[in-house]
């Protein structure tokens, strides 16, 4: 089973890591490429900083971030020029992928929000540099085409942030809303007669009409077509090269699609196209002749440029997300499989020892085996028992029944019933606790839970003995208690750490892979948090922090 | 006599093992993880081995690789909790999969038609 997530997980990989150095590939030799001239050494500090620790705090490992940085820094991806952008991307992607593991939907938003800000800063920064270099009156325009593309970022991003949980189902990215806006904010504010999106459909060679506004909005059906090569669009998408009809009336290129479009007298259409090829088309139309000349051009131009990075952006994550997907029913079947496992191999031991022994007793009922069997028997009763607990407690939390409870004495009690008969296992228990720590709300049964399973792990990684230290601690001007239950056993390795709280991960060959998770949601339920820390020198520590309600209103 | 070597980390269940396969007349040896049957096997090869699966360090399948890498002529038994396991080809090559139970009659079968040459 392990092999065939494995085989799948690496086929996975490889398609995306090929759609990406594809995606790369086709970034490199687009006409952004020449502005890499303009970016490099222009990305203010501030700006990377932010970005970067966006990614330290969010994303990605300290380890993973330092390495990241100082390849930036070395040089090996010039700060910020696209080709760097892309390089950030992938790594952020690949970042991003690894953590897919722990369905953290949470990073994929966040995700979502560096690549919104990555790709605002890039508009932003080509509007810059292209205001300088035109007139004054251009400038203006750009600057407000870049405003309004800035909103929709912003509005964009927003929507990110707050409905990350809708997100998991829909794509934030909605290429069709982008493209309706931009259709929309390009007549307006350039009061064009028509303003219409097409892209090109490879299979049938025609183009369709994604998106329109202005006087003809309620003339073109839904999904208007036109082949390549026909029309002024279809003309355009064929060569890559935009087409300035200023009378277009006499224009044999030309196609009347309802008789209403005979009052245009003009037709401005330039392509949207990375280096190799034609993705579609921006249309622009005027009642008036001559009513188009080169500012318009450039200026469509620009926008185009833009919508290519949009598309390509919105495929990139369609297909990704595609593959998330893939990746996620798959994680989700293999939990599946590794839980019946588990399960299996926790019901069927004990039941098979429970029945053999008593089989056993049925043959020859001999005083020796009638002690042995008995005692055995009760055992695996018991863990069952516990087994069955652990299932519920997971599946169907408990309402928590709070009282307050002197932690300390608590925290003896549970370790004394878990520590039975390990003192000669050579475990020396310290507890320490501040004199005037208040009662603490807990609900003690399934605090007691909690701490058991906490105990069992650290015994369980020092089976030939070791130090157990509890520490209880109220810092002033802290809100909460904290306990910290510290082993000197080998400690967590670091490949395991993100799995650790993820249900039916185990270490062990015994036991559900649920104590964990269990305990972590009863903690959460007292508002509390739990943690660990893998100890360099040695052991681990587990942290349970709870709201210190003693200041706060009664429960 | 007959020498049996059982490999199971549950030692409850290895207990019940060696009661019963003694009863019917074998010399029984119980390790409780596959290192140290693995050791057990290259010092002192058994007629038989019982291996369970899911062990603590290195699990039965692939103890059982090593097994065979070792002397390819030890007849081994895989007993486990779970079916399927059986999908897994490298289970393949051991003479006989039983899946655990209270009901021992099928482990003895395997056992006695593994020693007399018989395939299951």
């Amino acid at each position: 089973m392990k092999n065939t997530e494995q085989n799948l997980y690496h086929v996975l990989t490889t398609q995306r890591a090929s759609l990406l150095s594809e995606w790369q590939r086709r970034v490199r030799h687009t006409s952004v490429l020449q502005l890499r001239e303009d970016f490099d050494g222009h990305a203010p500090d501030d700006v990377l900083e932010e970005f970067f620790d966006l990614i330290v705090t969010q994303i990605t490992t300290k380890q993973e971030y330092h390495l990241l940085r100082q390849r930036i820094f070395s040089g090996e991806i010039n700060a910020f020029s696209p080709d760097a952008a892309c390089r950030l991307l992938i790594a952020l992607k690949k970042t991003v992928l690894k953590r897919l593991k722990n369905f953290t939907h949470n990073a994929e938003a966040i995700f979502d929000e560096i690549l919104l800000r990555i790709s605002a800063y890039y508009h932003e920064m080509r509007y810059r540099n292209l205001a300088q270099s035109q007139s004054q009156n251009l400038r203006q325009r750009n600057i407000e085409i870049a405003r309004l593309l800035a909103v929709e970022k912003q509005r964009a991003a927003h929507l990110t942030t707050n409905n990350r949980i809708a997100q998991m189902a829909l794509s934030t990215l909605d290429p069709d809303e982008i493209f309706r806006r931009i259709v929309h904010e390009v007549q307006q504010s350039f009061n064009y007669q028509h303003v219409s999106l097409y892209f090109v459909e490879t299979h049938s060679n025609q183009m369709i009409m994604k998106a329109r506004a202005g006087v003809y909005e309620k003339h073109f059906p839904e999904g208007y077509r036109q082949n390549v090569g026909e029309g002024i669009v279809g003309h355009v998408v064929a060569s890559g090269n935009p087409i300035m009809a200023n009378d277009v009336g006499n224009d044999p290129r030309r196609i009347i699609a309802f008789p209403q479009e005979k009052n245009t007298r003009a037709e401005l259409c330039v392509p949207i196209k990375t280096a190799d090829r034609v993705l579609g088309a921006l249309d622009v139309l005027s009642r008036k002749k001559n009513g188009f000349n080169w500012t318009d051009v450039q200026s469509l131009t620009v926008l185009t440029d833009q919508l290519a990075w949009v598309i390509h952006n919105a495929h990139l994550f369609q297909e990704t997300r595609e593959l998330q997907d893939e990746l996620v029913q798959s994680e989700r079947l293999s939990v599946i499989g590794e839980m019946s496992a588990r399960i299996a191999h926790e019901i069927r031991n004990p039941l098979a020892t429970i029945g053999g022994f008593a089989r056993s007793l049925q043959r020859a009922p001999t005083p020796d085996r009638i002690d042995t069997a008995a005692r055995i028997i009760s055992c695996e009763v018991t863990r069952l028992e516990e087994l069955l607990t652990d299932i519920l407690n997971y599946t169907r939390p408990r309402e928590l029944e709070l009282e307050p409870v002197n932690l300390p004495d608590l925290i003896t009690d549970v370790y004394h019933q878990v520590g039975e008969g390990l003192e000669d296992r050579g475990i020396a228990y310290r507890q320490n606790a501040p004199s005037d720590l208040p009662e603490t709300p807990v609900d003690p049964a399934q605090f007691k839970q909690v701490l058991i399973n906490i105990f069992k792990n650290a015994f369980q990684a020092m089976p030939n003995g070791g130090k157990l230290h509890v520490h209880i601690r109220k810092k002033e001007n802290q809100p909460h208690i904290e306990i910290e239950i510290r082993d000197t056993g080998p400690g967590i390795p670091a490949e395991i750490q993100d799995e650790i709280f993820k249900p039916y991960f185990t270490t062990k060959t015994t036991g559900t892979g649920l104590g964990l998770v269990i305990s972590k949601q009863i903690v959460e339920r007292h508002e509390g948090t739990l943690s660990f820390a893998s100890h360099s020198d040695s052991g681990a520590s587990i942290f349970i922090h709870l709201p210190d309600l003693s200041s706060r209103r009664p429960l | 006599m007959k020498n049996i070597l059982i490999a199971d980390d549950d030692q409850n269940l290895a207990l019940l093992y060696e009661q019963e396969l003694t009863d019917e007349g074998y010399r029984v040896d119980v390790v409780h993880d596959a290192q140290t049957a693995i050791e057990r096997v290259k010092e002192n090869p058994p007629d038989l081995l019982i291996l369970d699966i899911r062990m603590p360090g290195m699990d039965g399948i692939e103890a059982l690789n090593h097994i065979l890498g070792i002397n390819n002529q030890l007849p081994v038994i895989l007993n486990t909790a779970y079916s399927n396991h059986k999908d897994n080809y490298l289970t393949w090559s051991a003479n006989a999969y039983v899946v655990k139970s209270s009901d021992l009659s099928k482990l003895k079968t395997a056992i006695n038609d593994v020693l007399t040459g018989e395939e299951v």
